[in-house]
């Protein structure tokens, strides 16, 4: 029923898909915060 | 007598199977109009539920005969089109002001997403193979379009049980939310106080957005570029402000149209046969734990990061990282007020909500990366 070789090998996923996620938002906070203190509200 | 015989020769094909899909039909319709849970959705796919369980529907493909419901489910979602057409309307539809103006609000719908790959591991315990167990996961996404996306891209039997779970579950989020967010969190966590600066956000900011989002998502997540595209594009259309009947067409005309096709197109694939399995019974209940995780995710973010800064954050705005859009936002204000009546995080679970959104597409992208 259970297929624990297949839940161990699907770990690998879930540690490159949170740092994707990851790495990619800090990319976009950086990028946001370049255009707000470029182009600042008047 | 032949007459008769030959008019309702079709009632003996009848069998109990069709019978639980007309119930599951028409608890879709109820719950739809009398609890008012996603009702655009959830009324189309339960009409269509009973629809094409008719025995010998005509409205789906039998033998030569081509059905309706076929053709459009082949020409509108087997090719992605119509998730992408609605994500135009839901980009118009979102204001990114709140969180533009606090851009670590971002971080917490990163943290939502962890309920898509634990679920992937869970699925893959439960011996999906590994592109189902990955569509399955994408029900964490607690959006729509990227389920069906995903789901189609990888081109996963289980598209009919993932859709319906997926809307099922953005219905339920404020049933699902809450108990979770009290088991984490203590009283004072979520009186914390979190202050707001408005209108700190430039036209042009506001404008860049969406082409700079689009950039980066579409080059670093490249299989995710039609979907933030569309998404951006209908941001676009809202905020260059020179298109303003253009926007209110995509933020209502399309959105609603679109809606109406999909919810009904969808049940193609909710024949009997498809559904009324085991293995639908396990993706519903998948379905929660990603949901759940998710929350669990956003909220524990929160408070690990609260160890690191000076202006606490209310963990709850964690929860609100998922993309379930504004349902969530609502929960945590509502959840914030009931602890304290003057604490107001409607703007910052706004924030992480719509941030949800954006993260949600780049979790869907960076799985079809890995994956397909």
């Amino acid at each position: 029923m259970f297929n624990v070789p297949a839940f161990l090998d699907s770990l690998q996923y879930m540690a490159k898909g949170m740092t994707g996620v990851f790495l990619v938002i800090a990319a976009i906070i950086l990028s946001i915060y370049l255009l707000n203190r470029v182009f600042k509200a008047k | 007598m032949n007459f008769l015989s030959e008019l309702f020769a079709n009632v003996g094909n009848v069998t109990w199977q069709h019978a639980v899909m007309w119930c599951i039909g028409g608890v879709l319709i109820y719950l739809a109009i009398a609890k008012k849970m996603e009702p655009a959705l959830l009324l189309p796919i339960g009409f269509g539920t009973i629809l094409v369980n008719l025995p010998l529907s005509g409205a789906v493909t039998q033998g030569e005969e081509v059905g309706v419901l076929t053709l459009l489910f082949d020409s509108g979602i087997a090719n992605e089109l119509f998730p992408l057409l609605l994500f135009i309307g839901i980009g118009a539809m979102i204001d990114f002001e709140p969180l533009l103006s606090n851009p670590k609000l971002f971080l917490f719908g990163a943290a939502a997403q962890f309920g898509i790959f634990f679920t992937l591991s869970m699925a893959r315990l439960f011996n999906f193979d590994l592109h189902d167990a990955a569509s399955i996961a994408i029900i964490g996404a607690a959006d729509g379009p990227t389920s069906i996306f995903v789901a189609n891209v990888l081109n996963s039997q289980y598209i009919g049980a993932i859709t319906v779970a997926a809307y099922s579950y953005m219905a339920l989020v404020p049933i699902v939310q809450p108990p979770v967010i009290r088991l984490l969190t203590t009283k004072t966590e979520r009186r914390i106080r979190m202050a707001y600066t408005p209108g700190s956000v430039s036209k042009t900011t506001k404008i860049l957005f969406p082409v700079l989002i689009t950039a980066v998502v579409g080059i670093v997540s490249n299989r995710s570029a039609a979907l933030i595209g569309f998404l951006m594009f209908g941001n676009l259309l809202r905020e260059c402000g020179v298109l303003n009947s253009l926007s209110d067409a995509a933020q209502n005309v399309l959105s609603n149209l679109i809606t109406l096709i999909l919810g009904i197109t969808i049940t193609a694939h909710m024949t009997a046969a498809e559904f009324l399995r085991v293995d639908t019974l396990l993706i519903l209940g998948l379905g929660l734990i990603a949901f759940v995780f998710d929350t669990v995710g956003g909220v524990l973010f929160a408070k690990i990061m609260n160890l690191f800064v000076k202006n606490k954050v209310n963990p709850m705005i964690g929860a609100a990282g998922i993309s379930a859009f504004p349902m969530s936002a609502r929960i945590i204000q509502k959840m914030g007020q009931q602890e304290d009546p003057q604490n107001f995080l409607l703007m910052h679970a706004v924030g992480a909500n719509v941030s949800g959104q954006i993260a949600s597409v780049i979790a869907g992208g960076i799985i079809l990366n890995m994956i397909h």
